[in-house]
């Protein structure tokens, strides 16, 4: 999935119980990691707070669906935006990376600042 | 002739109208059509009150959009409002389409399991504009205002100021973001001085709503050159309620007006389904189709969504819906307005709806390519899908004529519309 595209959807178990995907993001920034042994609940950053989900901890892939679709092998994470788009795609879980990519999205850029043309 | 009662939404004079005083909201959307109604709901989701404004005090006159895909299914579960439609709406996934009298080609829209909300679901618009003002009606944090006209604007660096007009006169709001919502013929693209370039093409299509009991599947089918409409396209859709949706192509010489009595339709589907069906007629319009977009999706305090801001040809029910990957629904692009606009500095703001420069920015870009427009003629169903059975037949024969529809062909480039 790459970055700029709508989030597909896949059925998971969240708390025990069936689950959609897609309703586990939109309440703002969203980080979703493969990586089974991130402890990480949330990234703040500028004042933005976007929660971490871990699979394996917060939601089961019970049909290895959401990774199939996903292209996901171990430690691959995804950023995605508050109306359910990929953000971001990293084959590890760097939380400066998420975090400048958070700034990013948000038009907060780091030292250099590009001036689009309207 | 309509079963359907529209309802009446009540007018209610606002407090800053009684008394003159000049409010400066946070937000004003224009237009409670779909889009305008998701994007209230989508800034109402993140915390941010909102006010709607519309000349109307009902819901959408006709069924209209009909076909809403899975994704435009997902931004309004998003918003809590998808399954309503679902209830309410009928699911469909096979298309036939029909040469003459004979079956050429068929397809799946979503074989495959493991998928929360339907491929494609027929609601007639009025249904799903019912369902998405109850949603705002319910929100704390949305205002519908009914019968309220913007008539002109003005805007400064810091806010718009709108002279809107109501029963009760004219009164001025004033609004630090506008998103304008209303529409292919957008009165507030036409203040804002925007030129809305494109394509249209030349051809009109006669679309009823025909109340009946059928025998025909839940299924869309559609027709080149069929016996009871010859040398023209045929569209039928199954709606809820049994009303269902027919498309006549007429062709450009054809006369709108005149197209559009009883007198003229009536015996189009009296010829499509025998003598003996029942049906009742009730609602018809003549429409042509478009591919045009603004030239730019902001003008300083106004965001433009929607048909407002980009028309797309509803070729293969794409107009609220997005193919993966691709193309952004009209839908998503308010969306996109809503969460980018909620506290975000202005530099984000035009970055965010300038489409050229979003490809600098893949992770702002929400793979949308409405620069051009055009593309968005290519054809919906996935080819990989296919099982054409005399597809080659269809397009020789198909050739000889007139090309029956076929986007690129129709399209001709006649002027640009400002």
């Amino acid at each position: 999935m790459t970055p700029g595209t709508n989030a597909a959807d896949a059925p998971v178990t969240i708390a025990g119980g069936p689950g959609w995907f897609l309703n586990c993001l939109g309440a703002g920034f969203t980080v979703v990691t493969f990586d089974g042994t991130i402890r990480t609940d949330q990234i703040v950053i500028d004042g933005i707070a976007a929660r971490v989900l871990v699979v394996g901890r917060d939601i089961v892939d019970t049909k290895g669906l959401l990774a199939e679709r996903y292209g996901a092998s171990e430690g691959t994470t995804y950023l995605f935006r508050p109306d359910q788009y990929v953000t971001a795609r990293f084959p590890h879980f760097d939380e400066a990376a998420i975090a400048e990519a958070i700034r990013r999205a948000c038009g907060k850029r780091g030292a250099v600042q590009q001036e689009l043309a309207a | 002739m309509s079963n359907y009662v529209y309802p009446r939404f009540p007018y209610v004079c606002s407090p800053e109208q009684r008394s003159g005083e000049t409010l400066r909201h946070p937000v004003i959307v224009i237009g409670a059509g779909p889009i305008g109604l998701t994007a209230a709901l989508d800034l109402a989701a993140r915390g941010q009150r909102v006010v709607v404004l519309d000349d109307n005090d009902t819901v959408s006159i006709g069924s209209r959009a009909v076909c809403y895909a899975k994704r435009p299914l997902e931004i309004w579960d998003r918003l809590g409002c998808a399954a309503p439609m679902v209830d309410k709406g009928v699911s469909w996934n096979i298309g036939k389409v029909f040469f003459r009298d004979q079956l050429s080609y068929q397809f799946d829209l979503l074989p495959e399991p493991d998928h929360h909300w339907p491929a494609m679901v027929n609601l007639q618009q009025y249904h799903l504009e019912e369902i998405l003002v109850d949603a705002c009606n319910r929100s704390p944090l949305v205002d519908l205002r009914w019968k309220h006209r913007l008539v002109s604007l003005k805007q400064t660096d810091a806010y718009a100021q709108l002279a809107v007009e109501t029963p009760d006169g004219i009164f001025t709001m004033e609004a630090q973001w506008v998103i304008a919502c209303d529409g292919a013929n957008s009165d507030t693209r036409r203040m804002v001085g925007a030129e809305f370039k494109g394509q249209f093409f030349q051809d009109r299509f006669l679309i009823a709503d025909v109340r009946m009991k059928a025998e025909f599947p839940t299924e869309r089918w559609f027709w080149f050159d069929p016996p009871f409409h010859p040398g023209q396209s045929v569209l039928l859709h199954r709606q809820s309620d049994n009303i269902w949706r027919i498309d006549f192509q007429l062709g450009w010489d054809a006369n709108p007006d005149e197209e559009k009595t009883p007198e003229r339709v009536i015996p189009r589907i009296r010829a499509m389904l025998g003598e003996t069906t029942e049906f009742e007629l009730e609602w018809v319009s003549i429409y042509q189709f478009a591919c045009r977009r603004i030239d730019n999706f902001r003008h300083g305090r106004i965001l433009f969504a929607g048909d407002a801001a980009h028309q797309v040809s509803p070729f293969g029910a794409r107009r609220q819906h997005r193919r993966a990957g691709h193309r952004q629904s009209r839908l998503e692009a308010g969306a996109g307005a809503a969460w980018r606009g909620a506290g975000t500095p202005d530099r984000q703001l035009s970055r965010g709806t300038c489409l050229r420069c979003r490809r600098q920015h893949p992770e702002l870009d929400a793979g949308d390519r409405l620069h051009h427009p055009e593309d968005a003629s290519e054809p919906l169903f996935p080819r990989r899908r296919a099982r054409p059975r005399a597809a080659s037949r269809v397009r020789t024969a198909a050739d000889q004529q007139r090309p029956a529809v076929d986007a690129h062909a129709l399209c001709r480039v006649v002027a640009e519309h400002g």
